[in-house]
């Protein structure tokens, strides 16, 4: 009894964490039916970080092993500071100012071990002043000015620079501490890890830099890297997912920030055409004008630019492309940019996928439903492989994954027509995941009567028990069909066809390999405000077909209200009994409730 | 022959002093200082371009214990300042203490640093912080407690922060130590609503109580400390069984009625409404079912009722008045609360100031507003109404207009609104639902459109 109570306590929290974690589900559906979907790509420091720096990785000033005399003796002071306090108190540095001294006065060091002390004077300040201290941080701000303007020694240099960075963070100066980090990101010779510049940009800026940036923006506009970096974060994209259930209108804020943003880069066009040629101010242009719901001015850009231009290859510029001509309802012309984002050696996984998903909605627009079907598919085997279960947005890019696979399962229970399907597991018998389209051809067929040629593919494809299951309803259906019997037989039949679908819900019309329980929250074409009329006409139309077609138990109460109404009269009432139990089986969710209530009546009389 | 320009310039101050009293007291217009209490659940409405309140009184924060395990009890106190507030020119720091008695003197340290870390944010943002306010209901018989209590938190304090209370009416019956809490204090806000429990045997619906001026005036003013006086601009929703009227089952129940809206209720066919006025002017909108019917889980038989409590701009304006005869010391009023931007049931802020006397009544005509859904297909729209007649005791119709053909048109639940022509939308406001910003749906056109609104 003891064991089952102390064994009680962390079941039921292993249970509590995998109900909480089975309850959340991703619901992308048809993304690139939301503007947000097409705004440029996120960016974060990352994406600023020069190809092959060469780092270094010297000891920090003050951190080697202390050997003797009095440039050891500061070491040994200065290492017992230089670990922060958990609770940020400063810590005691009377001794380390009486070692610096000492060392100071030291006539045998050498002009290197001179520059370590002239360092470590200005960290030992540093580690003094609490983060509200400006006035010490000031301080240690200046020594380490003072520092940089002599000093030689390159991996103190560099360390230099990171901790006059890291005051400037302190001090609350997010332009003068992002733009040292920038820099050391990408200098050869940098004695900063890449980990920590990165860590430092990002602590330093957040996702889009936010008002500060917003507010220092021209301070940037001194080399075409800070200014590329600064433009590229404050337009970073954002998508409000709903939360707020009466959500502003922010377009004239944004609007006239945006403004802000193409008078910065009209006014530097030459700094920006200085170091990349035209690129750099065309691709921030191209960005500010869709991050400002301009996609005809982005479209403008990108037609200026010759065809033959190096900026064709860059995923940036085909990602915007796409998006400008897709915003503006020209669904055609965003194929190629697409295409070649998907292609292009230089793309991300993430940004191929944003070409793929961005495909589907080209695709859909365009009606080629075998094209949208391969690129769905292509998504569908990606998330899966990266194991993508949610997806928090533009932010992580992971959006662009479709990570729900509604979309592949719509197209593959409804969109694309039996002969689609059928046609593209012909000539794509090698693609991954072909399993699935071919389990959902099965699944079709089998909605359509047409079961030995389901019970075929199942064979194929070792769907052990759908295979034999199916073969048996092939039987009971040609016996139900046969036109040499007499209308008795014939009406057995239909009832004992009828008891096999009653007798096997889910597991014969209904694709149990797609939805896991979801498909509810993806039939909501009734609610989706992104359609066109005719889009959404057509979705209702067939997302009730999709629902009658599947339902085992509404389709055997059809056949055997053919049996009630026939002549065989003696067969009414097991029917009339049947088909009520086929009823009151159906969900809620099914729909037709009004159907199901009135048919509800009129059988339990007949039975 | 000195004294007598003496004299004279003595009894001519005297006169005027005089005058100047008496045209005070008979200035029935003089303009109080108008100050909203901003709660959590408040929301600024971006296009709100009046001219900044006097003050807010902004929670910030609660003041609460726990005793883990069963032994010493332990006091919190966490405070955040509201991305968003209203233009004012002072602003207050406001916290609650939702328990029993008074909280304990330990937290009065902590209180006074969220306090400077509060003032230090509300710096950044140029908002002026001028004092902290504790909204605490201690027993009448606890105020010696609450004395102590308050004099320790002054002392901990940033300097140069006055302290405001708000103040229950019992507090100030003979025989208390009330003296010794406004002492503590630099102003105190006498409460004139909620004066009973709403779900309470005395059924009584009314949530402001009427200000008898005669009666408070002296009884506030003899502590010679500026006071405000707090005024409801409020609204309550309660579900009152049939029985509760009736007399016939004396403990049926009253329960306080959140989860739905006045407009959910006004589209229910299953009800019938009756209006009246409570003593303070409140309107008072009595829904009562038919017949047998469910909202949510809630089921209703026939004869029950929702209630609906709505302040109104006459009984802010009577309130209003009368707090003015108080004179004295009285500052102000202090309006309990600004509304949240989806508040069917509180008065808004334009509304009460309207009411109060601070700003001409030019009531704005109705107008739509559409925040972009973001479609990349299509173009989608929020629709929403505002500038309806909140009072307005009929159905209303309202024709939207728009400049391009709808493709489709997705209503808001129980939004009574359909599609009337290609091109128009009908909206059938129900009586006295035409209250704030009232979300109408979504429109999907082809292309983009301009919306008009005009009622019929």
């Amino acid at each position: 009894m003891r064991t089952c109570r102390l064994l009680k306590r962390p079941f039921v929290l292993l249970l509590g964490t995998g109900l909480l974690f089975g309850c959340a589900f991703d619901d992308t559906l048809r993304a690139y039916l939301n503007a947000h979907f097409w705004l440029p790509f996120a960016k974060s420091a990352a994406n600023f970080e020069r190809r092959n720096v060469r780092r270094i990785s010297a000891p920090f000033a003050g951190m080697a092993v202390a050997e003797g005399g009095h440039l050891a003796g500061l070491r040994s002071a200065y290492q017992k500071i230089s670990t922060p306090d958990p609770l940020d108190r400063p810590p005691e540095v009377s001794v380390p100012r009486q070692a610096l001294e000492a060392a100071r006065a030291d006539p045998s060091l050498t002009k290197r071990e001179r520059e370590e002390v002239a360092l470590l004077d200005a960290k030992v300040d540093m580690r003094a002043a609490s983060p509200q201290d400006a006035e010490l941080l000031e301080r240690a701000k200046k020594k380490l000015i003072a520092f940089l303007a002599t000093a030689r020694t390159p991996e103190f240099r560099s360390e230099a620079r990171g901790w006059l960075a890291h005051i400037d963070y302190l001090l609350g100066d997010q332009t003068g501490a992002g733009k040292i980090y920038l820099d050391e990101l990408n200098r050869d010779g940098s004695n900063l890890s890449r980990e920590t510049l990165l860590n430092s940009l990002r602590l330093n800026y957040g996702y889009d830099g936010g008002p500060e940036l917003l507010s220092h923006l021209q301070e940037y506009f001194d080399t075409p890297e800070h200014a590329a970096f600064a433009i590229q974060l404050v337009t970073n994209p954002h998508w409000t997912t709903g939360g707020d259930r009466f959500p502003r209108d922010n377009s004239e804020i944004e609007a006239q920030t945006y403004s802000r943003v193409v008078k910065l880069l009209e006014a530097h066009r030459e700094l920006l055409r200085s170091k990349n040629g035209v690129n750099t101010l065309a691709l921030l242009t191209m960005r500010t004008a869709l991050r400002m719901g301009d996609p005809a001015g982005a479209k403008k850009i990108a037609d200026s630019i010759p065809s033959d231009d190096q900026i064709h290859a860059q995923p940036d510029f085909n990602w915007m492309l796409a998006s400008s001509n897709f915003l503006s309802h020209d669904y055609a012309a965003a194929e190629a940019p697409l295409l070649g984002l998907f292609r292009s050696p230089l793309a991300s996984e993430s940004q191929k996928a944003a070409a793929a998903y961005g495909l589907c909605g080209v695709y859909q627009k365009t009606g080629n439903t075998t094209e949208q079907l391969r690129y769905a598919l292509w998504l569908y085997s990606g998330a899966r492989k990266n194991q993508m279960w949610l997806s928090t947005g533009l932010s992580d890019l992971s959006v662009y994954w479709a990570v729900s696979g509604w979309d592949l399962n719509l197209l593959l229970e409804t969109d694309a027509s039996v002969d689609q399907l059928r046609s593209f597991v012909s000539q794509n018998p090698d693609l991954q995941d072909i399993g699935l389209v071919k389990y959902s051809l099965a699944v079709r067929l089998t909605r359509e009567n047409r079961y030995s040629e389901a019970a075929d593919i199942y064979q194929s494809i070792h769907a052990l028990r759908r295979a034999p299951r199916i073969r048996r309803l092939a039987d009971l259906y040609s016996e139900a069909n046969r036109t040499d019997l007499n209308d008795s037989q014939r009406n057995e039949a239909k009832l004992r066809l009828a008891e096999f679908l009653s007798a096997n819900p889910d597991r014969i019309y209904y694709n149990d390999a797609l939805w896991h329980g979801l498909q509810r929250y993806a039939l909501e074409a009734e609610h989706d405000d992104r359609l066109t009329r005719r889009e959404r006409d057509a979705m209702i139309a067939s997302e009730r077909k999709l629902q009658d077609d599947q339902e085992e138990r509404w389709r055997a109460y059809l056949i055997l209200r053919e049996v009630i109404g026939s002549d065989t009269t003696y067969l009414r009432p097991k029917a009339a009994t049947l088909a009520l139990e086929c009823l009151r089986g159906i969900s809620d969710r099914f729909g037709r409730q009004e159907e199901i209530r009135k048919a509800d009546i009129e059988l339990r009389l007949l039975r | 022959m000195r004294f007598i320009p003496l004299c004279f310039v003595l009894s001519t101050s005297l006169l005027l002093s005089a005058c100047a009293v008496s045209s005070w007291s008979q200035q029935p217009g003089r303009q109080l200082t108008t100050a909203f209490w901003y709660w959590q659940g408040s929301s600024v409405d971006p296009t709100w371009s009046s001219q900044p309140v006097d003050a807010v009184f902004v929670q910030v924060g609660n003041i609460r214990s726990d005793r883990p395990g069963g032994g010493t009890e332990r006091w919190f106190a966490y405070g955040d300042l509201p991305k968003d507030l209203p233009p004012a020119r002072d602003y207050w720091l406001v916290y609650r203490f939702d328990g029993t008695g008074v909280p304990d003197v330990q937290v009065a340290p902590i209180i006074g640093e969220e306090i400077s870390q509060l003032q230090a944010t509300a710096q950044d943002r140029n908002l002026h912080v001028i004092g902290v306010q504790l909204d605490i209901d201690s027993p009448t018989g606890s105020l010696v407690q609450y004395a102590r209590f308050l004099h320790e938190v002054r002392t901990k304090l940033p300097s140069g922060l006055r302290i405001s209370i708000t103040a229950l009416l019992d507090w100030f019956r003979s025989g208390t130590s009330v003296d010794g809490v406004i002492n503590e204090v630099d102003e105190f806000v006498p409460q004139f609503y909620d004066l009973s429990d709403p779900t309470g045997y005395g059924r009584k619906a009314a949530i402001t109580a009427q200000v008898d001026a005669v009666r408070w005036g002296p009884v506030f003013n003899r502590f010679g400390k500026p006071f405000r006086i707090g005024i409801s601009t409020f609204g309550r929703a309660r579900a009152v069984p049939v029985a509760a009227n009736s007399g016939t089952a004396k403990y049926a129940r009253i329960s306080l009625f959140g989860d739905v809206g006045l407009m959910d209720i006004a589209t229910n066919s299953a009800f019938e409404i009756e209006t009246s006025r409570d003593p303070a002017n409140e309107l008072v909108l009595t829904f009562r079912a038919k017949h047998e019917t469910r909202i949510d889980y809630n089921r209703f038989g026939p004869g029950d009722a929702i209630q609906f409590i709505l302040a109104t701009p006459e009984s802010v304006r009577s309130a209003v008045d009368n707090v003015r005869r108080m004179h004295g010391n009285l500052i102000g009023v202090a309006f309990f609360r600004w509304p949240a931007t989806e508040d069917t049931l509180a008065m808004q802020p334009e509304e009460v100031l309207a009411a109060a006397g601070n700003t001409p009544q030019h009531p704005k005509p109705a107008r739509v507003e559409v925040v972009n859904g973001h479609c990349a297909a299509v173009q989608c729209g929020d629709i929403y109404l505002m500038g309806a007649d909140p009072f307005f005791p009929k159905e209303t119709h309202y024709e939207i207009r728009s400049s391009a053909n709808f493709e489709y048109f997705l209503p808001e639940h129980n939004m009574p609104v359909r599609i009337l022509s290609p091109s128009q939308l009908d909206l059938s406001l129900p009586a006295y639902c035409g209250r704030g910003r009232l979300y109408l749906g979504r429109a999907i056109t082809a292309t983009r459109s301009e919306f008009t609104v005009e009622r019929q």
